[in-house]
Parts: C-alpha cells; sequence; structure tokens
C-alpha cells in the first residue's frame, strides 16, 4: 500500500491512539463532493461531525483501494488534494481518517479525472440555476437528469450558476440544497459554481469571506488550465477541448473595460486555443424574467457592455447564467451590446433555431474559438421553481416558464444542449457544429440524378486546378432546398470509393450568395471557400431545367488523389434538413493522374 | 471566522431587489424571533440603500440576541455605504477590541479610513488586512495600491502589490500593474523580470510577450524590442485568421507599428 502524507503536516498528530478513538465515532455529515478535477489529480472534500485525520483511499476498483493520500492535522472540513492520477481514469475510492475509511470503497463511489487537455473526448455537463429552493420540484429536475441520464446521477461535470441555496446562502441552506439533494451527484461528479446574489447576503466575493467561499476549492492559479485569477469569484480552467470561464457578476461586474476582473479575462482570453469556449456567471445580459430585466438592472447590463465584447471577440460559443426563474435561450448572436429595443435581426448570425430536428444546427467554420462567429446565450435559472414572466426579451428565441436543467454533450466539433423539463420532456435543444470539411462518408437517401457530369483537372500548379459538377435530370423542391441567403447551410461534397476527394461546406449568409429565379447562387472569387467560385441551384423538375452545379479552382481545392476509385459520389446538402441530391458515377471516361471525367448519360 | 463581513452593498437602483426584498419580508413573519432572518433583511435593506430600516432591523437583532461581533459588522457596512464612515470605524473598533483575530474586519476599517479622509491609517490598515486576512483578494491589493499611489508612493504601491501577490499568487490582475509602476520607476530589469514570472505560469501569450518589447523598447534595447514584438506577432500569425479577433487585430496593429517605429530608431542610430 502507498500513502502520501500531504507535505508539511507530518509530525503534527502525537497520538494516533488518541485519533484512533475520535474517528470511531465520527460521521461524515457533508459528502464526499469533487472539485477541480484536472488530467492528474481531483480535490476530495468532506466534512465530519468530530475532527479527524483526513484520508482519501483510492483504486482501480471496489476492495482494491491501494493508494492513500493523508492529512494528519484533525479537521472537520477535509480537504485532500488526490494527485498522480492518470488522464480520463475511472477510480473507485473511500474517504476517512487515517484509523479506517468511514464511507466509499464501494460501487456508488468513484471519480473520472479529466480527459487529456485538447481531446475530443466526449463528454457532458448537466446544469442547473437558481436550484436553491429544496421540494418536489427540485427532486423533480434532480431524478429526471438521473432517468434521462441512464439511470446513474454520474456524469462529468456539475455547474451550478448560482443561487444554489435559497433563501440567502447559508452553510445550512447548502446542506439542504445542495449536498443533501445532490449526494449522490456530489460524490461522483465534480462541481463547479458561480456566485450569485444570493450567495451575496451570506458570503462576500470582494474579501472571499463566508460560507460559499468555506465549502469550494475552485481553481484560482490555473491548477486545472487556463490563466490563474487569484480568487475563486473568478477563474478558468480546461476540460477536453472546452475551455470554461466562470464570473462574478456581482461585486465584480466591471464598470469600465477595466479591473482585475476585466484585466485577468483578458489575458485568459489570450491564451486560450481550446476548440470550444462556454463561460458561465450568473447575471444574464438577456433577460425578460419575473423581477429581472436584463436592460434595467446594471449589473447586467455592465456585463453585457463590457464583457460579452471581450468574450465574443475571441469566439466565445455558450453562455450559461440563471437569475431569472425560467428558461430563456437566445438566437446565435453577435455584437449586441444594447438594450433590447435596439436589438435587430442584423445580431444574428443564424435566423435558425440551431435545433437539429428543426432549421439545422448552428454552424461554425473551424474548430476553435472563431471570433464574432456567433454564440448562444441561455438563461438556465428554473432548477427548482419557475416564475411567471414574459420573457420577451428580443434576443431571446424560445422561452419556458417550466422547471428543469440542462443537458450538454461536447463531441469533438459538436456541441449539443437540451433543456430537460421537471417532467423529464426535452422541450429545446440547440447544436452547434464546428468545421466546414465534408463528412467522411456520402450521405444516404439523397435524390439520384438522372443525368449528372463531372470533371477533374489537376495542374502542376496548384492555383490551376479545378473541378466542376453538375447534376440534373431530376426534381429539385424549393422546400428542401431551404434558403442559403438567410440560415441554410448547405454543403457540396466529392468522394471516391476511398474517401473524400475535394468539397467542402459553404454557410449562409454574406455577400456571395444571391436568390436567383427559382433557386440561388453563390459567387465567390476570392475562392476562401474550399476552392468554390460557385454553387447554383435552380429548383424545380427536369421539364423546367432543375439542376445543381459547382464549380472550384485553386490550390482551396486541396490535391485531390488521382485516379479516382470508383465508385465516384458527388453531392450537394442541405446541412440544416439532411436533404440531398446525389450523382453516383459507377464508371469514368477518363481517370487518369491529372484528369478525371464521369457522366452519366 | 464572522459570518457576514462588510463587502459593500452597493444599490445600484432597485432594480433586481425587489425579489429579495419580498423573500426576506416572508421569511422574516415566518421566523419573526430569529435574529438571522432579520440581519439577512438588514441585508436586503442596506442594498436597497435604506439605511435607517436597515438599522432599525440590525437593532432587533440584537433585540433577538444576534451575535453582537456579526451585528457590529453589519451596523458597519450600513454605516460605511450611508456615508457615515466614523460611525462605521467606532463599530468596527468595537468588534476587533473583541475579536482581534477578524484580521478581514481591518480592510473595511480601511474602506472607513479612506472616507474620513485619512489614506494613511486606510492604507496601513488595507496592508494589515491583505497580510492577515484569511483569503485576500486582487481587488483588496489593487485598493491598496490605489490608496499609496493616491499619496504618491510608488514605491510603496509596488510593495503593496509584492506583498498581495505574497498571498494572493503571482496573478496577471497585479503582477501587470507592477511591471506599469516598476517602468514608471525606471526599473526596466525588474519589470522585464515580472513578466518572465508571468509568462512561466501559463501558455505563451501575445498580450504579455508584447508588453515585453515595449518594456525593452522604452528601456532603450531596441534589438530586444523588435525581437519580442516579432515573436508576439508570429504567434498572432500562427492562429488561424478566423481565431484572430478584434482584439489580436488591434494587438497585431500596435505591434506592427511599434516593430516599423523601433526598426526606424535602429537605422537612425
Amino acid at each position: 500500500m502507498k500513502t502520501r502524507i500531504r507535505a508539511g503536516l507530518v509530525g503534527v498528530v502525537t497520538s494516533m491512539t488518541a485519533l484512533a478513538t475520535v474517528a470511531a465515532a465520527t460521521t461524515v455529515v457533508r459528502g464526499p463532493y469533487l472539485q477541480t478535477p484536472t488530467t492528474a489529480s481531483m480535490i476530495v472534500r468532506w466534512r465530519t461531525d468530530l475532527p479527524s485525520s483526513s484520508r482519501v483511499a483510492i483504486g482501480p476498483a471496489p476492495g482494491s483501494l491501494a493508494t492513500n493520500y493523508d492529512s494528519l492535522v484533525p479537521v472537520t472540513e477535509h480537504v485532500v488534494p488526490v494527485t498522480g492520477l492518470t488522464p480520463d481514469t475511472l477510480y473507485y475510492y473511500s474517504v476517512g481518517s487515517i484509523s479506517g475509511a468511514f464511507v466509499g470503497d464501494d460501487v456508488d463511489h468513484f471519480f473520472r479525472t479529466a480527459p487529456t487537455t485538447g481531446a475530443s473526448t466526449p463528454f457532458r455537463i448537466w446544469t442547473i440555476g437558481d436550484a436553491g429552493f429544496t421540494g418536489a420540484d427540485l427532486d423533480a429536475v434532480r431524478d429526471t437528469f438521473k432517468a434521462y441520464n441512464g439511470g446513474t446521477s454520474a456524469t462529468d461535470l456539475f455547474l451550478l450558476l448560482g443561487d444554489n441555496a435559497y433563501l440567502t446562502g447559508t452553510d445550512m441552506q447548502y446542506q439542504a440544497a445542495v449536498y443533501d439533494e445532490h449526494a449522490e451527484m456530489l460524490r461522483t461528479t465534480p462541481v463547479y459554481s458561480t456566485f450569485g446574489n444570493h450567495e451575496r447576503i451570506s458570503s462576500q466575493d470582494l474579501a472571499q469571506t463566508g460560507p460559499y467561499y468555506d465549502m469550494f476549492s475552485f481553481p484560482t492559479l490555473g491548477e486545472a488550465g487556463g490563466v490563474g485569477s487569484g480568487t475563486e469569484s473568478y477563474y478558468s480552467f480546461d476540460y477536453a477541448n472546452v475551455h470554461f470561464i466562470v464570473l462574478d457578476s456581482e461585486d465584480f461586474t466591471p464598470s469600465s473595460a477595466s479591473g482585475p476582473m476585466f484585466t485577468w479575462l483578458q489575458s485568459d482570453l489570450a491564451a486560450t486555443t481550446a476548440d470550444w469556449v462556454i463561460a458561465l456567471w450568473h447575471r444574464p445580459p438577456y433577460s425578460r424574467g419575473l423581477f429581472h430585466n436584463s436592460d434595467t438592472e446594471l449589473n447586467e447590463v455592465r456585463m453585457r457592455q463590457f464583457v460579452l465584447p471581450a468574450l465574443e471577440s475571441v469566439g466565445v460559443d455558450l453562455v450559461l447564467c440563471g437569475h431569472s426563474h425560467n428558461y430563456e435561450r437566445s438566437f446565435f448572436l453577435d455584437g449586441h451590446y444594447g438594450n433590447g429595443a435596439s436589438f435587430t435581426n442584423a445580431f444574428k448570425k443564424d435566423l435558425g433555431d440551431g435545433d437539429p430536428t428543426g432549421d439545422g444546427a448552428y454552424r461554425k467554420a473551424d474548430l476553435g474559438p472563431i471570433a464574432n462567429s456567433g454564440a448562444v446565450y441561455v438563461v438556465d435559472g428554473s432548477g427548482s421553481e419557475h416564475r411567471n414572466a414574459t420573457l420577451a426579451h428580443p434576443a431571446h428565441l424560445v422561452g419556458l416558464l417550466e422547471t428543469g436543467s440542462m443537458v450538454i454533450d461536447i463531441t469533438g466539433n459538436t456541441l449539443t444542449a437540451q433543456f430537460l423539463s421537471g417532467a423529464g420532456v426535452i422541450d429545446d435543444q440547440f447544436q452547434i457544429v464546428k468545421g466546414s470539411s465534408c463528412a467522411p462518408t456520402p450521405a444516404s437517401g439523397c435524390n439520384t440524378a438522372v443525368r449528372g457530369k463531372l470533371t477533374v483537372r489537376e495542374n502542376a500548379d496548384p492555383a490551376r486546378s479545378r473541378w466542376s459538377w453538375k447534376w440534373k435530370g431530376g426534381t429539385i423542391d424549393a422546400a428542401d432546398v431551404g434558403d442559403p441567403t438567410a440560415e441554410t447551410d448547405v454543403a457540396v461534397c466529392v468522394y471516391d470509393a476511398t474517401g473524400t476527394l475535394f468539397g467542402g461546406q459553404v454557410f449562409h449568409g454574406g455577400v456571395a450568395w444571391r436568390t436567383i429565379k427559382r433557386g440561388f447562387e453563390y459567387r465567390d472569387k476570392t475562392l476562401a471557400n474550399h476552392g468554390f467560385q460557385k454553387i447554383k441551384i435552380r429548383t424545380g423538375t427536369p421539364s423546367l431545367g432543375a439542376y445543381v452545379q459547382a464549380k472550384a479552382k485553386g490550390v482551396g481545392i486541396g490535391n485531390p488523389a488521382l485516379p479516382a476509385t470508383t465508385p465516384i459520389t458527388a453531392q450537394f446538402l442541405n446541412l440544416d434538413s439532411g436533404k440531398c441530391w446525389s450523382s453516383e458515377f459507377t464508371t469514368t471516361r477518363r481517370n487518369q493522374a491529372d484528369r478525371l471525367t464521369a457522366v452519366i448519360p | 471566522m464572522l459570518a457576514l463581513g462588510l463587502a459593500p452593498a452597493v444599490a445600484f437602483a432597485h432594480a433586481g431587489l425587489d425579489e429579495l426584498d419580498a423573500a426576506t419580508r416572508q421569511e422574516l413573519a415566518k421566523r419573526p424571533d430569529d435574529p438571522q432572518r432579520h440581519i439577512e433583511r438588514a441585508r436586503v435593506l442596506q442594498m436597497k440603500g435604506e439605511w435607517d430600516a436597515a438599522l432599525e432591523e440590525v437593532e432587533t437583532a440584537a433585540a433577538r440576541g444576534g451575535d453582537p461581533d456579526v451585528l457590529g459588522q453589519v451596523r458597519a457596512s450600513i454605516y460605511l455605504d450611508a456615508g457615515f464612515p466614523r460611525m462605521a470605524k467606532v463599530e468596527v473598533d468595537r468588534v476587533l477590541a473583541r475579536r482581534p483575530d477578524a484580521a478581514g474586519l481591518l480592510y473595511e476599517r480601511g474602506r472607513a479610513w479612506l472616507a474620513i479622509g485619512n489614506p494613511e491609517a486606510a492604507a496601513r490598515d488595507f496592508g494589515d488586512a491583505i497580510a492577515k486576512g484569511p483569503r485576500p483578494t486582487p481587488e483588496q491589493v489593487i485598493a491598496h495600491r490605489d490608496v499609496l499611489l493616491g499619496l504618491g508612493k510608488k514605491d510603496a504601491a509596488l510593495r503593496a502589490l509584492d506583498d498581495g501577490m505574497a498571498r494572493v499568487g503571482h496573478v496577471v490582475s497585479l503582477e501587470l500593474p507592477a511591471v506599469d509602476l516598476e517602468v514608471e520607476l525606471g526599473r526596466y530589469d525588474a519589470a522585464l523580470a515580472r513578466l518572465d514570472r508571468l509568462a512561466a505560469t501559463a501558455p505563451p501569450n501575445p498580450l504579455w510577450i508584447a508588453r515585453r518589447g515595449e518594456v525593452l523598447d522604452k528601456a532603450g534595447r531596441g534589438a530586444q524590442a523588435r525581437a519580442e514584438y516579432a515573436k508576439a506577432l508570429a504567434l498572432i500569425d500562427a492562429r488561424p485568421a478566423a481565431r484572430r479577433g478584434k482584439p489580436f487585430v488591434d494587438l497585431k496593429r500596435r505591434l506592427e507599428m511599434a516593430l516599423a517605429s523601433a526598426e526606424h530608431r535602429g537605422e537612425s542610430r
């Protein structure tokens, strides 16, 4: 058995016998709960009714907890950093004193270390806001997540959006609304939190005093990634390929683009290269909840005026808040820092709903934080009750007067967020997909063409290489095409039997798209988008001359490996609806190292 | 530890406080004899700027057996917000006389001294609060620096930042202001050492490298400055174009101008 004793504590305990006596009567009255997960460590905390030494024992399975982490100082608030761990690895554990375990060493006590920073490891977040009222509503919100999550509370991250314990965030209120209520989750899932206005009644962010600051161990010096802030009121951390930024919208709300939190935020944002950026704080920049109007509450106004521009300028993807006791979800936004009345469609990066089963996902051209490329703002404040309100903020697409929580799944280049009501129903969902490459394999179920032609010319000078494709002889329903000038994202992709040859996604809007008679046309002389110079869709029937045409040239098309291997498939896809139009070329007229011609006559 | 500190309960108008107001009133109606409920109500009234009513709640809490130390803090906090710093200081002094371990209160007394017009005493209390307080914050350290700068004591302000960092950690929100002061004092090597220390805490950051270049430039070390500017530019350029938002575009422009200027000066020498 290996035992690690925390530095500096050896020799403090003079009587092991005395400790053992104390330990025998000691009961865990809070936790265990998990904090600040990194690829190599986890902080395990718990509270006992009587002072005792601290021991966390870990191992690969219950009954095999062979490594101990000890602190010999008798305390009731136990905070034990468990270090030297392996990334993305499951550990079972127990907590107790050096005399023995109090709880754990069973199938109910385990944690998983954070995946390697930057890795595209899929993970899930459960997040609740204003969940501080105990009772049937909070129980239902908690239990519906467990049911949704396959009958277990255990997930990867648990985010609390502030006002976690009503009425005033006292230790006793936290015990009931957080530690007792979510005991099962807290012993398996690390928790982070933001500081809410109700916490502020019993705790002080300026001095970091009070129960909120006594009970949590958040990273202040970049222990879990990001730039150190020096305070638990605002901080950042990395988890897999996501950079999380937790801000304080109470006393540290900036009144100008300056101050310690803002200075730190600027440096933190400049340093991150994570695929995703998610920010969270308590007071929403856009809301029309009961009692809480983001146009009239100064903290909300200031967060919107000073913090949002900084976040959006580096490409924040998702902002989670609470405060209003309801669910509100914005359009895919950028650049709106004024009051609700000044909101127009110009601030929407996508007019759609972002629902993969509705208008289709929101899209960003590349992994990583892309400046001013759109973000979704969520008010997830109905964790334990909901209050009637108009929810009429124009920045919001969805407003729900029901209790619930959010489940956020991040899988590589795809973020899927769902609002799970207290009744167990997904009442809203949206998805953000990053990257503009073609899918690795052709879509199925497409509308196939009676006729089609594909030509490719490769040149020693890549700038002179080109390809073109035409689909015709079939029907193209205008409703299936959508509207690329407004919200429909499309792709033109060409595959051979071994994989993608060329093509890519083209997002909606911008000056390159225009409406033409019975269709749409994309023209871009800069060839910036996968080399596309032209994409044209003419809807209608064969007799009306319906067709799809794509032309691309230059270095942007890549360096397709010719000769190609048949069958060769060329497709035009509406990425939002999944509708597609496809030509399959089983034979070629020419298929050489520099030239390909295939025709469906 | 005293549970309630003296954070400024700044009243940003009443918006958003109605909910708290209603909730604390309800709680008080349920348990009118609980001093804690009266203290919570006092805090909310304080946030609303209703000083007299808040003080009345504090006195009711006292009559119901509330902890005199906690009540003293709350009273002091209300006095401070209400613009009666001398009364606030008296309350803090009383608590500190009973609870000399409550070092966090020293910061509040510092605020009171500042409002009274005694920045020297404020600076002393701020310094003690940061040195002895349980969990000092960057905001408190910056407040300490500001008082000393207001007194024209740049060296002391720099020491205040260092003392703060000894407690808080070498964080950007304190180290960059310290760099600025070192530069003002003409201590360029010290400024560079601070930037190096900062750089060791996180991945390469173009903002910090740019600042390093500016310090070198100011120190008259043009060649080294140009190298830093180029390094920062390379770091920005290494980001895909789509990942360069306005802060990076602005920084890049600034760096290019600085680089050109440094090169011009280098050639003309």
